[in-house]
């Protein structure tokens, strides 16, 4: 099982049970947020994932899916990222995530989901990252998969 | 009185889970911050649903052992991966084994090296 976080906490990945821990320098990642610098990331060439393409209001739809799967980048969602938010913030964030990964799992794309930790406090266990891509609609082998075999292929 | 048939009980799953943190918490503390991000995520017809108990804490080893019913048991993973604060102290969870009984936990627990 593999997760991505800061490089700096990249040695910590026995201690949580991760075979390994992937961080920025390796895979070429982007932040994605609002729809057009989402469109604009999965056009760029050399994109490997994009990173939690959603924000309050719904910033990701089945074009952006298509041109991501046809562009083989792969679509990540991250824990941090709704952690810290707080109220109808995290309210708002986690439905439209819970309707992104819908759109990924119909449309077959490589969905991630990490912890995205860039303190150690912020690491996570195995099995809560695989509570929580299930809290996100995924079913179980969905849910290991994300953590497992699909950052084959960006390795 | 005549039991409760097999087939109507509920079935248990007891998760052992150790906190990290350089400060050390008692089984009141945990409690507490178990109840409150379990509120804010399920709420209370899920805390009811899944029946969920601190069991047993281990205040030297910081381990400890929550029930759950077998349902539930991924619901209540989804809820600890929410959990980042014990007593506004900041922690790091880890689960270490989910058992069927609490026979078994305590044997898994003793052998621990902490």
């Amino acid at each position: 099982m593999y997760d991505l976080v800061s490089d700096k906490l990249k040695n910590k990945a026995e201690e949580m049970g991760f075979e390994k821990y992937f961080s920025e320098k390796e895979i070429k990642i982007k932040q994605g947020g609002e729809l057009e610098l989402n469109r604009k990331i999965v056009r760029a060439k050399g994109v490997q994932v994009l990173l939690n393409p959603v924000s309050f209001t719904k910033e990701f739809d089945t074009a952006i899916a298509q041109i991501a799967k046809d562009n083989e980048v792969s679509i990540a969602f991250s824990l941090n990222s709704v952690l810290k938010l707080k109220g109808i913030q995290q309210v708002l964030y986690l439905r439209n995530m819970k309707e992104a990964v819908k759109i990924c799992l119909k449309k077959k794309n490589n969905v991630i989901i990490c912890s995205n930790a860039q303190e150690e406090n912020e690491l996570k266990d195995i099995n809560l990252l695989i509570g929580f891509a299930m809290f996100l609609g995924m079913t179980m082998p969905q849910a290991k998969w994300s953590l497992n075999q699909a950052y084959e292929g960006l390795i | 009185m005549k039991p409760f048939p097999p087939i109507l009980r509920e079935r248990r799953r007891y998760i052992i889970f150790k906190i990290n943190s350089s400060q050390k918490f008692t089984k009141r503390e945990i409690e507490k911050a178990l109840t409150d991000v379990v509120f804010r995520t399920i709420g209370l017809f899920g805390a009811v649903d899944s029946s969920y108990w601190l069991v047993k804490f281990y205040e030297d080893k910081q381990v400890g052992v929550i029930r759950v019913t077998n349902e539930f048991k991924d619901v209540l993973f989804a809820c600890l991966a929410f959990l980042e604060e014990v007593n506004n102290h900041k922690v790091i969870l880890k689960l270490i084994k989910t058992t069927g009984t609490i026979k078994k936990a305590e044997e898994i627990i003793k052998k621990l090296n902490y």
